[in-house]
């Protein structure tokens, strides 16, 4: 069988991909966001000024993007989602609602 | 609005190597707002929470600190018939470099904040409970201030965003936060932080109903925590200017630009301490 071609920029096939997908229930316990990205990693960053305001966007590979703040810059890494939660599961244990 | 919104508290993996607490809150841009109160309001868009609370915190109004804001690849799921898309026409303008809009229709949009125990300078360093923070409407009961001291205080907050240019459509009394010292790291122990009025502080922590009254053109200067993290930020700005300006044209002097040489005066320092 012919090996598939991986797409520009979409990392080697080879890379480990996370087997868990987010698990859906009928009606969690707690409603998380609803996508969990377990392999995102940022793109190069980009400086963006959105009214008034520097921001820098990460381009992230689930699909989302995330603009962090002064404020966070110091944490981007804690930020980005994949750091934050991966699955309902994690989101769970780790989440306490306000 | 209580319950109408989602808020949690989270903490990023250890893989990490420093653990942060985190306020995620989903924002309601485009949702209905309920009760009868606000025929006319919306709830602001992410960055529209993002300009305002940077505006208050350097213009001497201490906020919580907005640190994200993480589009979620999927859609929020919010019915279309109960979608208003004013939002997406007054941020049409606002694209990425590549060209994109940032606001995604339906998009779902999750600011980060950062979980307010202590200032944002020591949290940076290392994360810990510094303060302990409970909101104005608690205190009132609580016995921690009084009545007068309350309806004073709340006076204080609007009369400081007048200041400002910045309209509060729902104040209350649940998004002013006081803080108290952590007493031999015990809760509710320590006494009530005051700031250089001797008044208590209220730290805005809810940005969804606040209105810009003069508009959006001003440039925010940059924290001072942002300038020691980068410390060529000043070689950079200038070079930008220059690059971006007329061969032999006169400097313009802006309003914005006065207030970026007064950043580090109190009013900035009062926002952190």
């Amino acid at each position: 069988m012919e090996k598939p071609v991986a797409p520009p920029d979409s990392g080697s096939l080879d890379e480990p991909v996370s087997k868990a997908q987010p698990e859906r229930c009928a009606e969690p316990a707690i409603h998380g966001p609803k996508s969990y990205a377990a392999t995102e990693r940022p793109a190069e960053p980009e400086e963006i000024r959105v009214l008034g305001v520097e921001d820098t966007h990460f381009r992230l590979d689930g699909e989302g993007d995330l603009y962090v703040t002064q404020y966070g810059l110091p944490l981007e890494n804690c930020l980005l989602p994949s750091n934050l939660w991966s699955d309902k599961q994690g989101f769970g244990r780790n989440a306490r609602r306000l | 609005m209580t319950g109408t919104s989602t808020i949690f508290r989270v903490i990023n993996k250890p893989s990490v190597g420093r653990q942060r607490q985190i306020v995620i809150k989903w924002n309601r841009m485009g949702q209905d707002i309920p009760g009868d109160d606000f025929a006319d309001a919306e709830f602001n868009s992410p960055f529209e929470e993002v300009a305002i609370a940077v505006r208050l915190a350097t213009g001497g109004v201490p906020t919580t600190y907005l640190w994200a804001i993480y589009r979620a690849g999927l859609s929020s799921g919010v019915s279309e018939s109960l979608f208003d898309c004013q939002r997406y026409d007054s941020h049409r303008g606002l694209v990425t470099p590549h060209g994109e809009p940032i606001l995604v229709p339906h998009g779902e949009y999750i600011p980060m904040w950062g979980y307010w125990n202590g200032p944002d300078e020591k949290l940076v360093a290392r994360d810990g409970d510094y303060l302990e923070k409970f909101n104005a409407l608690r205190a009132w009961p609580d016995g921690s201030i009084t009545e007068s001291t309350y309806v004073a205080l709340m006076q204080r907050v609007r009369e400081k965003l007048d200041a400002l240019s910045v309209e509060n459509l729902n104040l209350r009394g649940t998004h002013i936060l006081l803080s108290r010292r952590l007493s031999s790291g015990k809760l509710s122990s320590g006494k009530l932080i005051y700031d250089a009025d001797g008044c208590p502080e209220a730290r805005i922590c809810n940005f969804e109903l606040l209105r810009m009254t003069s508009g959006w053109d001003w440039d925010a200067p940059p924290t001072a925590l942002y300038q020691r993290s980068n410390p060529g930020w000043a070689h950079a700005r200038r070079q930008a200017a220059c690059d971006t300006a007329a061969p032999g044209a006169a400097p313009v002097r802006r309003a914005a630009d006065r207030q970026r040489r007064n950043w580090d005066t109190s009013a900035h320092r009062a926002s952190f301490h």
